[in-house]
């Protein structure tokens, strides 16, 4: 069933009253038999879950993204982070004189840096070794 | 998704996000969709959830990204509205005889039931509410064409680019546009 524009732009206009007035919202769950406090609570059960397994899922991925750039950093040897990452040196939590590798704890550097900064070390590397092997 | 995105999702209220979620979609499925049951035994809640967990899924199609849909709510109940429209019209096109109709002249607006929600809140139907807002705001012509804009479903973000206004433009507008509807609440629930 497809409505037409001035049903939709009822249905929009009731949308943007939900959107702007819970109490609203509220109200007519009630009147259509529903318990909002409740399935608001259940509802919000349910978002956190999938937040956690979220948030399992990216830390899951940022090891394997630093387990590759750890072999990809040792087959290299000592390497100024900058070449790899421009805005290394402003980091939190890494001394400015730390500046190569060797000088850092690498579980420090996986602490530290975002999946997206691994992610563009991991391409970095593979450019480099690339570039070494032409 | 990314770790900006997951972080605003995390901070976002989702028990009061769930109950606007869930009106907007009890209203859909009685006024649009007539009471059309979900296949399987599901529940309206199992649907709102599976749409909710289907911005979560890498596999999805429906992708969440806060610099381009910054309302979270507005967001998902569009995907709720799609994916109840998906679900609804292939259940029509393989049940035509029994799914309701479109509105016609001999089979009127499912919003013309006199149980109609704002009926029961406030005495006046959405029809009154939108053209009322239309007359207050006639002396505000940015908020009157965000307005209009609004009600053909766009999120502030494509009202901007539609309108050739920047979005925080279109924001204020909003914020204007949402006080004179409170006048109308506030007046019609006393």
């Amino acid at each position: 069933m497809r409505p037409g524009k001035a049903e939709l732009q009822k249905e929009n206009m009731l949308q943007l009253l939900f959107l702007e007035d819970v109490e609203m919202a509220k109200s007519f769950l009630r009147k259509e038999g529903y318990n909002p406090e409740e399935d608001g609570k259940k509802g919000a059960l349910f978002v956190q879950k999938l937040l956690r397994d979220a948030k399992i899922a990216q830390a899951d991925a940022k090891v394997t993204l630093w387990e590759k750039a750890k072999k990809l950093l040792q087959e290299k040897g000592s390497v100024s982070m900058e070449s790899l990452i421009p805005s290394f040196s402003q980091l939190e939590g890494i001394p400015v004189f730390n500046r190569k590798l060797s000088e850092i704890d690498p579980e420090d550097i996986a602490e530290i840096l975002s999946e997206q900064q691994l992610l563009e070390m991991i391409e970095q590397l593979e450019k480099q070794e690339g570039d070494a092997a032409e | 998704m990314t770790k900006t995105d997951l972080d605003a999702l995390q901070k976002h209220n989702w028990e009061e996000a769930f109950i606007k979620l869930k009106a907007n979609a009890a209203h859909l499925l009685k006024y649009r969709y007539r009471g059309l049951s979900f296949p399987k035994g599901r529940t309206l809640q199992d649907f709102i959830q599976s749409a909710i967990a289907s911005i979560f899924d890498p596999d999805s199609t429906r992708k969440w990204d806060s610099q381009k849909h910054p309302d979270i709510n507005k967001y998902l109940m569009d995907v709720i509205s799609s994916m109840m429209s998906n679900l609804f019209n292939s259940i029509e096109a393989r049940t035509t005889s029994s799914f309701p109709q479109s509105p016609t002249e001999s089979n009127p607006s499912y919003y013309d039931f006199p149980d109609s929600p704002l009926d029961l809140d406030t005495g006046m139907d959405l029809e009154s509410l939108i053209r009322q807002v239309q007359k207050d705001l006639e002396e505000d012509e940015e908020a009157s064409f965000v307005f209009m804009e609004r009600l053909d479903g766009l999120p502030n973000r494509e009202i901007a680019q539609s309108l050739g206004y920047e979005v925080r433009i279109v924001e204020n507008a909003q914020k204007r546009i949402n006080r004179v509807i409170e006048k109308y609440k506030k007046k019609l629930l006393l």
